[in-house]
């Protein structure tokens, strides 16, 4: 099709794209979840039942740590009242969200999902997810270079890119096994811990692969020195 | 018991991916999203082992990459491949249309062999120098290696791409305008919750964007097409090309559909077109683009990008076709060795009967006097029929919205001779921006925040249910349009 047909084919074909996608995009902006509808509240005495795959459900808990990774997504690890630890996936295509910060209150509605054995939950919208309570930690989501951990005492930070040497594990008087390694960038070292629970094999492999990271971690002191209670190790 | 139930999944697999691909119109992905339905019959209605059901749909995708170049030859209905079209469609013009399905099949074929030790190399290598990993399904392997070695720079890479695809056109402004609004296309489609089912759901908003953009448009352009009828084919089986230029087309079409299948974005048409920019600028020998050459390379391609982008699935761990997702979907747990390789043999198998099938002189000219005796323009408007009466079934009224913007956008790059491929913008741009590490402030700032849509049962019976009224109706408006539209419309 060329010529004088072609150029009105053309012009009509963006005025119906233009309209369209306009539809879409109203659609899209104006779209509600039905309010009335009720979805199952997941704890650890209902899990069993409740627990399915791309199924609907809500989440209380508290924030147990926020992770962000390179890619954009941020992770809130929550912890319901009975003990049950979620992932809440927060992919980039939902937009900026309400800053949220350790130890502070969640209910989250949305689609359920499984990653290695952990359970995820990705909200439906960032309206889906609702901050109940603040809590009185502060955690910041930004980067922090490992030289600058000492300004950050009591708090979660994000530290990165470092590497990690001297992986050990060791058992505890209370028969606890910890991971203990140091991590180091440029010319700093720390110390740091990964308590029993909250590392895996993997993470042990993962520590001896040589690669670099991104640690989620809590900055804390011991015997006058920094050492890093870690959360999260995560491949740069 | 296994292994006889995997051999007839193989063969229901060649037997659908046969049908689809003769039929024109029908992308492949939307045969994925037919798929993921299937599939969940499948396992619900009869408890069927997850692998059989992967094995189907690798087999369908491989025979449907075989068999979708016979509708392009003799019925002219321009694909998404639309690089392939013409090559193709000159050596029907002379009469050597049989020949031409012949170098397909050969591309076809040694693409699937070349990808095959490609991966047997890569996978062998892997395991003599590296140490493995424990609970990865991303088996520790080059491949695996190179992914996480250029993934921080894949915004750049992809970029790259877009921008080399776009400036080597003829009309730049127009490229660049068709890639930028498939991305916004894509943008507000990937955010949208107004399609029902979740986007794990057999159909979704992809679904009528992909027949739009890819299916639908072509057909309705087609209408307007004047073509004469099919002349003479020479009963002419063998090909005019040298050994060595078979093999080095083959391996050439082979390196871009594997960089392609692994890549995230990219499909079997941009890998085509790049190909040909490099050996422009590199190579000044007129034969790199004959059509003969041209032919093999382009079917190596899509086998070789339908192969690795099943192949993704254990070598990264990721999905990379409308295949592989819905094979991931079904299989949910890791790929382990064990599970890939009966895909890797249906892929075989599966490709090995496409292979003999097309190559028999019988088989190949009843494909051919089927596919030629068929009325194009009939057949055309019943396959608009046929797709959009099942995008309405499936996804209802913004199913059938989103249809009707796909099939616009998609209608322009041909009527302004900018390549198809530039559509793939629907995939590219949203891909870039995630891994720009941007997307968070991008999507808030255009108003373009996400929602999920909610997940719906539907019943088999009432996806077949719609699948078989669409089909019907598609038929008789086959028989109604023969009555009218005749005369000269056979190419």
């Amino acid at each position: 099709m060329q010529g004088k047909a072609g150029n009105s084919v053309v012009i009509i074909c963006l005025i119906v794209f233009a309209m369209t996608v306009s539809a879409l995009w109203i659609g899209n902006r104006s779209f509600e979840y039905n309010e009335g509808e009720t979805y199952p509240v997941i704890s650890k005495f209902n899990l069993d039942e409740s627990f399915q795959v791309g199924s609907v459900a809500k989440v209380h808990g508290e924030v147990q740590g926020v992770y962000l990774r390179a890619n954009g997504m941020l992770i809130y690890n929550i912890k319901s009242t009975d003990g049950l630890k979620i992932s809440v996936m927060l992919w980039p295509g939902l937009g900026e969200l309400e800053k949220v910060n350790q130890g502070d209150e969640l209910e989250v509605t949305g689609t359920l999902g499984k990653y290695k054995e952990n359970l995820q939950i990705e909200p439906l919208s960032k309206e889906s997810i609702v901050i109940l309570k603040k809590g009185d930690q502060e955690s910041s989501t930004d980067v922090v270079k490992l030289g600058q951990v000492r300004d950050h005492l009591g708090k979660f930070i994000t530290i990165g890119p470092v590497k990690v040497q001297n992986v050990k594990t060791f058992t505890s008087n209370a028969g606890k096994t910890h991971l203990k390694f140091q991590v180091y960038q440029s010319n700093y070292v720390t110390d740091a811990l990964m308590w029993e629970g909250n590392w895996t094999k993997e993470d042990e492999q993962q520590a001896k692969s040589g690669k670099e990271f991104y640690i989620r971690a809590k900055v804390s002191e011991f015997n006058n020195r920094i050492s890093l209670e870690i959360e999260r190790l995560e491949v740069k | 018991m296994e292994i006889i139930l995997i051999f007839i999944f193989i063969m229901l697999g060649f037997l659908t991916g046969a049908v689809t691909g003769l039929v024109p119109g029908i992308h492949v992905n939307t045969i994925a999203a037919l798929m993921v339905g299937v599939s969940a019959f499948l396992l619900n209605s009869f408890e069927i082992s997850p692998i059989a059901i992967a094995v189907y749909i690798a087999s369908t995708a491989i025979t449907h990459s075989f068999f979708d170049y016979v509708p392009s030859l003799f019925l002219g209905v321009p694909n998404d491949e639309v690089f392939a079209l013409l090559p193709g469609q000159k050596m029907v013009r002379e009469g050597r249309g049989l020949e031409a399905l012949q170098l397909s099949v050969l591309g076809s074929w040694n693409g699937l062999l070349y990808s095959l030790f490609t991966i047997a190399v890569i996978l062998s290598i892997s395991y003599l120098t590296l140490a493995p990993t424990q609970g990865s399904g991303s088996a520790n392997n080059l491949v695996a290696l190179l992914e996480s070695a250029i993934r921080p720079y894949l915004f750049w890479i992809l970029l790259v791409t877009s921008l080399v695809l776009i400036i080597t056109e003829r009309k730049k402004v127009w490229a660049l305008t068709i890639f930028i609004l498939s991305g916004l296309f894509g943008l507000v489609v990937f955010a949208s919750p107004l399609v029902p089912g979740g986007s794990s759901a057999a159909f979704s908003a992809l679904f009528p964007a992909l027949t739009g953009l890819f299916g639908v448009s072509g057909l309705l352009l087609s209408l307007t097409e004047k073509n004469s009828e099919l002349p003479f084919q020479e009963d002419k089986y063998s090909i005019g090309l040298k050994k060595s230029e078979v093999y080095m087309a083959t391996a050439r079409g082979t390196a871009a559909g594997m960089a392609v299948g692994l890549l995230p974005g990219l499909g079997g048409a941009n890998a085509a077109t790049l190909l040909f920019i490099i050996e422009e600028k590199l190579s000044k020998r007129r034969e790199v683009n004959n059509g003969e050459n041209y032919i093999v390379t382009t079917s190596a391609i899509n086998t070789s990008d339908t192969l690795f982008g099943i192949a993704a699935l254990y070598l990264i761990a990721k999905s990379r076709s409308g295949a592989s997702v819905a094979i991931d979907q079904l299989l949910e747990e890791e790929i382990t060795f064990w599970v890939f390789l009966p895909i890797v043999g249906a892929l075989v198998l599966a490709g090995f009967f496409a292979k003999e099938t097309l190559s028999n002189k019988k088989c190949g000219r009843l494909c051919t006097k089927i596919i030629s005796s068929l009325k194009y323009k009939p057949l055309s408007v019943s396959m608009i029929a046929f797709m959009s009466l099942l995008v309405f079934f499936t996804t209802g009224f913004w199913g059938l919205l989103i249809l009707i913007c796909a099939t616009a956008l998609g209608m322009i790059s041909p009527i302004i001779n900018v390549r198809r491929a530039q559509a793939m913008g629907f995939f590219l741009v949203p891909v870039m921006l995630y891994f720009s590490g941007q997307q968070r402030w991008v999507t808030t700032a255009l108003a373009l925040d996400s929602k999920s849509s909610l997940p719906v049962y539907v019943e088999v019976k009432q996806i077949a249910i719609y699948f078989l009224i669409s089909l019907a109706m598609g038929v008789f408006t086959y028989v109604v349009t023969s009555g009218f539209l005749t005369g000269k419309d056979r190419i």
